[in-house]
């Protein structure tokens, strides 16, 4: 069942980055969309795919997500494109290009034939659009940034959990919107994804600064 | 110089985004059309900086499979459109994606909006959401089921930032002759002009229309919110300034003479329900004034009868309720008959 939830996700989310123009998406970039996407699924209601991560060396990475696009990819959801493998300071690496295949919107209708694909659909086309409505350069940058993933004491290797609302520092600072709202507006989910993101970017533009 | 606080950037990224976030859900034509509008509208503030831009209509379409249609090989990807906008705008058709980040671009003698709506249905988008614009004066047309469907008139125009019941009527009336006044500009209002049947939720689209309008013109100047909650209920539209904090908050509602019927038909709808209605709006915008602490609170009336008639009732309480009253007359045919017809009756 997990397996199915994690290849809707994905189908789902690279669907988002087509329509939105981030398809082709790298590897790297993809598995942050990722990152981020299963940090802020509270906020719609919705369970992450995963709500642990280990602080890998290369930024937000999962390996069983890894596993499940390159099987969409063979099976024709996904397609992948410009696999290259090189060496740098962390070791050797592959990236590759992925982006929706000619079987993605079969799946992507028989899922949105369901009320729960329906509701998942709604909240991935949400964090895409406000993903991708960052400038392109900070796009590679921003889940570095995130709450969870930036939390102090986290180094290489650490083992973080964001399972529950009180663990989860991204939703908590996307819910902390609701006190810098002007005249006491309450912003909707919507918008606090779109402000967190937002926040993320300044966050990146001032540890560049 | 200090590094600004975790609640200094939060502050900072609620006061120059809140309002550029479309309300439509992501992935609708709506949201579309709300995000290029309010894009559009940003760059027709920083036109103000600049002496001169191209002439000619230009557009902006969606349409996320683009590079699949053969007339991609005509267009030009162009990089950082929407974070770098050009003055260069005019005479240009721009296909993008549903958040303007990749766009392409055709360049062309696209003098008029009927050259513009040629090339979009050439290039087989006739169906997709769009935004024609004249950069030169400031004129939208907002087609969110595309072209082939009648477009709304956004018109941009002068804009004072202080938040004051003066600056805002400006803006209303403004809205109001420019887009509301005839169905040139705003013909999907009526299901049926001829015989004074509005659509069957005529309050939303005014709703959203004036949310389009006011976000376009005021960008980061005014918080426009549409559908606020608060314990009283939700508010149509509030408009909300920072530093001072003012708060105005805005009751629509539609009179009619006919209401919607799928089949044509022209049902009745009392007098006494359209006060009633006007009265309900009244309460609501009392309410919402008390809920969210605002200083002023508007009662607007889409007033679709068919004889442009006061209310007396309704003015009188909102006289002593301290409500703002506005009612606005909403022609179901152009000015132009309206003006023939006028002038036959004696």
């Amino acid at each position: 069942m997990q397996t199915d939830i994690t290849r809707v996700w994905l189908t789902y989310l690279l669907m988002a980055a087509h329509r939105t123009g981030l398809a082709p998406m790298s590897k790297k970039r993809l598995h942050r969309l990722v990152f981020l996407s299963n940090c802020l699924a509270p906020l719609f209601e919705a369970t992450p795919a995963s709500a642990q991560i280990v602080k890998y060396k290369r930024g937000p990475f999962y390996p069983v997500v890894q596993w499940e696009l390159d099987r969409l990819a063979t099976m024709g959801v996904l397609t992948v494109a410009n696999i290259v493998y090189f060496h740098d300071r962390d070791g050797w690496w592959q990236d590759a290009d992925y982006s929706v295949g000619p079987r993605a919107r079969a799946v992507i209708e028989y899922c949105s034939g369901i009320d729960y694909g329906r509701r998942l659909e709604t909240y991935l086309t949400e964090v895409t659009t406000a993903f991708a409505s960052l400038p392109p350069k900070v796009l590679d940058g921003v889940a570095l940034r995130d709450e969870n993933y930036a939390q102090s004491g986290a180094t290489t290797d650490t083992f973080i959990d964001f399972s529950t609302v009180e663990q989860n520092l991204s939703v908590q600072t996307a819910r902390a919107f609701k006190n810098l709202m002007p005249g006491g507006l309450a912003p909707s989910r919507k918008e606090e994804l779109f402000l967190y993101l937002r926040f993320l970017e300044s966050v990146s533009k001032e540890v560049a600064a | 110089m200090s590094t600004p606080t975790k609640q200094d950037l939060m502050a900072a990224v609620v006061a120059s985004n809140v309002n550029s976030i479309p309300v439509a859900p992501s992935g609708t034509s709506d949201a579309f059309v709300q995000l290029a509008s309010s894009w559009l509208g940003k760059w027709w503030r920083l036109r103000d900086k600049w002496r001169n831009d191209s002439p000619g209509y230009c557009a902006l379409v969606s349409d996320p499979d683009f590079a699949a249609k053969p007339a991609f090989k005509d267009y030009e990807l162009v990089e950082y459109f929407r974070e770098a906008p050009t003055k260069t705008m005019g005479g240009a058709i721009y296909v993008t994606d549903q958040v303007i980040g990749k766009v392409y671009r055709k360049k062309g003698a696209f003098d008029d909006a009927n050259s513009v709506v040629k090339e979009i249905n050439n290039i087989g988008l006739a169906e997709a959401p769009a935004v024609l614009f004249e950069p030169e004066v400031g004129r939208m047309l907002l087609a969110a089921a595309g072209v082939k469907r009648p477009p709304t008139v956004i018109q941009l125009g002068p804009f004072n930032p202080a938040l004051t019941v003066e600056n805002v009527d400006k803006q209303l009336t403004f809205l109001y002759t420019s887009t509301l006044k005839y169905p040139t500009n705003f013909p999907q209002i009526w299901f049926d002009a001829p015989k004074f049947i509005p659509i069957f939720d005529a309050e939303k689209l005014f709703q959203s229309t004036a949310l389009i309008h006011l976000r376009a013109i005021a960008q980061d100047n005014w918080f426009v919110r549409p559908e606020d909650d608060n314990n009283a209920g939700r508010t149509d539209l509030s408009i909300t300034t920072q530093n001072p904090t003012c708060v105005f908050v805005l009751e629509i509602k539609v009179l009619k003479s006919f209401k919607y019927n799928a089949n044509s038909y022209a049902l009745v709808h009392k007098p006494e329900e359209n006060e009633a209605w006007a009265d309900k709006g009244i309460t609501q915008a009392i309410d919402y004034r008390t809920a969210q602490q605002a200083s002023e609170a508007f009662l607007l009336m889409y007033d679709m009868r068919q004889k442009d008639e006061e209310l007396p009732a309704i003015k009188d309480r909102c006289l002593k309720e301290n409500v703002l009253p506005r009612r606005y007359f909403i022609h179901n045919a152009s000015a132009a008959k309206v003006h023939k017809t006028a002038k036959q009756t004696p």
